[in-house]
């Protein structure tokens, strides 16, 4: 190419491909004076980039890009900001026991004696109404009532009738609030459990537990704010998948997600340091992980990279508080009286029910322990007597050990599934054996402690325990309860999110339920 | 203009308002909101009046200016004025009745004024017919139609301003050579103004006030709020179970007839509280507000809260530099400052011994709540805490503290719970210490 030729101006650079001013002959000086001036090309070009970004700032709004400018200032309001509680709780710490798979109140709270005249008659459609029902059921030629297989017998001061299934709760009845009248509007396990959860049917919003971490903190930094507690299978039961989105902090910051222990083993893996690595050693790689992760937070102001930092830090902290958490060797004798001896095997249900005693001491905010395999669609007689007896004696012993160590007046226990069962039977209906399909207009719950009402039932169900005649109780409600008890108003604990200020209630008007408050 | 021209035009302007009656008849102002464009054009009713009132008013000063003989050519102009007048009275009545359908607006007043200005229009219109044809008829239409002209506005002024915008201030012989009475003065000190009133404003008035009264109900005024609305009287003296207003706020939110409706904010416990005792004492501007309070039950009346503490955060320097030094927490109990501090120990319960007891003297009568589970503190610790004169809830359990400790604390008076679980403290020495008749929780489990 012949340079001569392509210039055919002296001012021309041709964009800078070809010879520019500085390929003639000039003496240096004045090639360097030409190119300090701006040339009329060099204004016009720089004019219509600032114009073109100037464009594009009003496209965008200016809220984009003033976010890329100040994008290492804290993303999200710290629960200090927040300044929860709105009022001294009740509640310091909640401990849910959450029974996965719906078990049928009919069986073991909600008593309905009027029910065995009516075996193998058909529920009438009044009842029903124009309920769509499951899949499971809805084929079915008819919907004979399956009276409860079990008797119920009166237990407390007051006279609460509850089912033989669980000698054990049955004894504390006085100090439990009974809600029979929660309702939900799922009727299929995965949104149901993710609305009483997480207040939604759809996945990705925070759950509960992740609400009331980062509204409310942590209270022993060497712990979880949030730990969630998978207990052991039960052999032959009907278990539904559960997965971390129900214990999952949604659009909040990672750092308020549930910590899930496991059920087998030491409760968090890879916590003790390999042979030959020292505790000190640890210390300066860990402090060496988090200042190469403070430069990239530094850089891109992305919060998950402040999480990771938090959980890095947790973790070292976690290697000295989880053993001495996890090793019950200090428990007195009367622990274990308490408890029973199914308590020492780890994964049980009564031992998470201790764990979580013991979490609830060292300041760890939210406990949820959850039992699968109450999915009864068939042989409830066969499985209802050995779900009833892996729970029944761990959920006593919570309650009355919190109680004897005057625990319970600030820690809130709570007892429940996603749904009800149905008093039709799914499938065949013999005097030996029924099954029950997913109910979501009426099921039991309990709560104990932590500012509830003790001793009451709140709530009734028709003598079919199919529809609510007093008082109902739907799921954001109790969830607005449940916050209200921990010193949070549900309509106050929001975060603005895909132009919402969210919040675990929801945007359907919900109501603290002053009846459950003592 | 030949005569014939002229009534082919007066033809046009009648078939321009003919649709008028039958729009106020069919779709009359129901105080809804609706259609954006019409409200925008609408809205220039107020200003586009003034050019037929303005016309209106020209063609009779013209007619007298054109008496003088030098003045004569004046009457020239007359036609065309009139003419104008016409057309923009027309106009003005189709603006007015958008602004009236669509900008949510009812009652009998803006309904007179409709008529009025469609009486108007027809009217102008006559007269402008009757100019080219019948000198004596035009004169008698010219001097109704200004009559009518002087009447519409006056509504128009009373929508726009309220009822009372031009005699309000008038010296009191003209108003009583007007008729008009004084509205009497509300007492500035009185329960209605100072308490009831307010809550009507921040609340009502956005929706019934004098452009814009829903139901047909305004509550600016305590004329107002007596007079009612357009099923009566809203406030029955005495009587908060039958006055509707009360019976509105007091619904659940989810009724239809909740009020404020559409979603603007509720009143709250004490504003309704508020408003039944000013039914209860006769719904009048002459009490006291002093005289008011206690003519209900006092049972009803929620005392607020006592402060437990004294307003933490001028100690929050302080605050600061003892959880960083003593490796504690002091947590405010609630974001209301006198509710006081938690002394939380929970992340490093081994450093916490006597001397950081003794360390929390600058704060000792901040804390309502000491966390003190599975420290170090012992026995010679109490008698830090027994200074910490507004605690109420103490923890100690799994502590080397004995009986002889316990004795220290008889001295925090409103102590109402105290956990000596798994301590070394003895029912007997407990018994001899004499706790305070307020404790109500008291735990012993596992001691000795």
């Amino acid at each position: 190419m012949n340079p001569k030729k392509l210039i055919s101006h002296i001012c021309c650079d041709n964009h800078g491909e070809g010879p520019s001013v500085y390929d003639l002959p000039l003496p240096k000086s004045l090639r360097e004076e030409w190119l300090r001036l701006a040339s009329r090309r060099h204004f016009l070009g720089r004019m219509g980039k600032t114009l073109g970004w100037a464009g594009l700032a009003v496209l965008m709004g200016d809220k984009l890009l003033a976010g890329a400018a100040s994008a290492a200032e804290p993303p999200l309001p710290s629960p200090e900001a927040l300044h929860l509680p709105n009022f001294p709780p009740a509640a310091k710490r909640c401990i849910y026991l959450f029974m996965s798979g719906a078990p049928p109140q009919m069986d073991m709270w909600d008593y309905k004696p009027g029910l065995s005249a009516l075996y193998d008659k058909d529920l009438p459609d009044s009842v029903r109404g124009n309920q769509p029902l499951t899949g499971m059921t809805a084929g079915q030629a008819r919907f004979p009532i399956a009276p409860s297989h079990w008797k119920f017998s009166q237990q407390g001061n007051a006279g609460r009738w509850v089912g033989d299934l669980l000698p054990w709760t049955g004894k504390m009845v006085d100090d439990l609030t009974l809600v029979y009248s929660l309702q939900t509007d799922a009727i299929n396990h995965e949104p149901a459990i993710l609305l009483m959860n997480t207040g939604n049917m759809v996945p990705g919003k925070p759950s509960l537990g992740a609400w009331l971490s980062y509204g409310l903190g942590s209270m022993n930094e060497n712990l979880p704010t949030f730990v969630v507690l998978n207990s052991a299978l039960i052999p032959h039961s009907n278990q539904q998948p559960i997965s971390p989105k129900l214990w999952g902090s949604g659009f909040l910051s990672n750092e308020y997600a549930g910590v899930a222990f496991r059920s087998e083993g030491t409760p968090v893996l890879y916590l003790d340091n390999p042979p030959g690595l020292s505790s000190a050693t640890r210390r300066e790689l860990v402090d060496a992980v988090n200042a190469i992760n403070q430069l990239t937070y530094d850089e891109l102001g992305d919060p998950e990279t402040h999480t990771r930092i938090q959980e890095y830090e947790m973790a070292f902290r976690m290697q000295t508080s989880v053993p001495e958490l996890a090793d019950m060797g200090d428990e007195p004798a009367s622990t274990w009286t308490l408890y029973g001896e199914d308590a020492k095997k780890a994964g049980t249900f009564a031992h998470n029910c201790l764990l979580a005693r013991r979490m609830a001491e060292r300041g760890v905010r939210f406990t949820q322990i959850y039992q699968r395999g109450w999915d009864v669609h068939g042989d409830v007689v066969g499985m209802l007597p050995k779900l009833c007896s892996a729970t029944d004696r761990g959920s006593y012993a919570l309650v009355t050990d919190l109680k004897r160590r005057g625990m319970l007046d600030d820690t809130l226990v709570v007892w429940g599934g996603e749904f009800g069962r149905t008093v039709y039977s799914q499938g065949g209906l013999s005097k030996d054996n029924y099954g029950r399909d997913h109910h979501p207009r009426c099921f039991t719950v309990w709560m104990s402690g932590g500012g509830a009402k003790p001793g009451i039932a709140y709530g009734e169900t028709d003598e079919y325990c199919y529809n609510i005649v007093r008082d109902p109780v739907p799921v954001r409600d109790f969830n607005a309860t449940l916050l209200h008890l921990m010193g949070i108003d549900h309509e106050r604990l929001t975060f603005k999110f895909q132009g919402l200020d969210q919040k675990l209630t929801g945007v359907l008007l919900a109501k603290v339920v002053t009846g459950l408050l003592s | 203009m030949p005569l014939r021209v002229r009534a082919w035009m007066v033809a046009l302007g009648i078939a321009a308002i003919f649709p008028l009656p039958i729009l106020l008849l069919q779709a009359p102002p129901d105080g809804l909101q609706r259609a954006e464009l019409a409200q925008f054009l609408g809205r220039f009713h107020p200003l586009a009046v003034h050019i037929p009132i303005a016309l209106l008013l020209l063609v009779p000063l013209l007619e007298c200016a054109a008496l003088a003989r030098e003045q004569r050519h004046l009457r020239q102009s007359v036609d065309f004025v009139l003419g104008l007048a016409a057309a923009a009275t027309i106009a003005s009545a189709w603006l007015g009745w958008m602004l009236a359908w669509s900008g949510g607006y009812e009652g009998s007043l803006v309904t007179r004024h409709m008529w009025g200005g469609f009486s108007l229009a027809v009217a102008s219109l006559a007269c402008w017919g009757l100019y080219g044809w019948k000198r004596s008829a035009y004169a008698l239409a010219m001097l109704a139609t200004v009559g009518l002209l002087i009447w519409t506005s006056d509504q128009g002024g009373k929508l726009t301003h309220g009822d009372s915008f031009l005699t309000e201030h008038a010296p009191d012989p003209l108003r009583r050579w007007l008729g008009y009475k004084r509205p009497p003065a509300v007492d500035p000190t009185s329960f209605y103004a100072m308490r009831v009133q307010p809550i009507f404003e921040e609340k009502c008035v956005l929706c019934h006030n004098a452009g814009k009264f829903k139901g047909k109900l305004r509550l600016d005024t305590y004329e107002h709020v007596m007079r009612g609305g357009k099923d009566g009287p809203v406030i029955q003296p005495g009587e908060p179970g039958k006055s509707e207003l009360f019976r509105r706020v007091t619904l659940p939110p989810e009724s239809k007839d909740f009020m404020p409706a559409e979603a603007k904010p509720a009143l709250s416990g004490p504003e309704i509280k508020v408003i039944e005792k000013w039914i209860v004492a006769g719904a009048t501007t002459h009490i006291a507000d002093a005289e008011i309070q206690g003519l209900l039950p006092s049972s009803e009346e929620k005392a607020p809260a006592a402060p437990l503490t004294a307003d933490y955060r001028p100690q929050s320097q302080t605050i600061a530099t003892l959880e960083s030094t003593l490796g504690i927490r002091l947590v405010p109990r609630s974001q209301n400052p006198t509710d006081g501090l938690i002394l939380r120990t929970d992340s490093a319960p081994t450093r916490c011994n006597d001397a950081t007891l003794e360390q929390l003297a600058p704060v000792a009568n901040l804390i309502v709540d000491a966390e003190l589970a599975r420290t170090q503190v012992t026995d010679k610790g109490m008698q830090a805490v027994a200074n910490f004169s507004n605690l109420r809830f103490l923890d100690l359990s799994k502590t080397a503290v004995t009986s002889a400790g316990v004795k220290e604390l008889t001295k925090l008076e409103k102590l109402e719970r105290l956990n000596l679980t798994q301590t070394r403290v003895t029912r007997a020495g407990l018994a001899a210490a004499k706790m305070n008749p307020r404790l109500k929780g008291l735990y012993l489990f596992e001691a000795h």
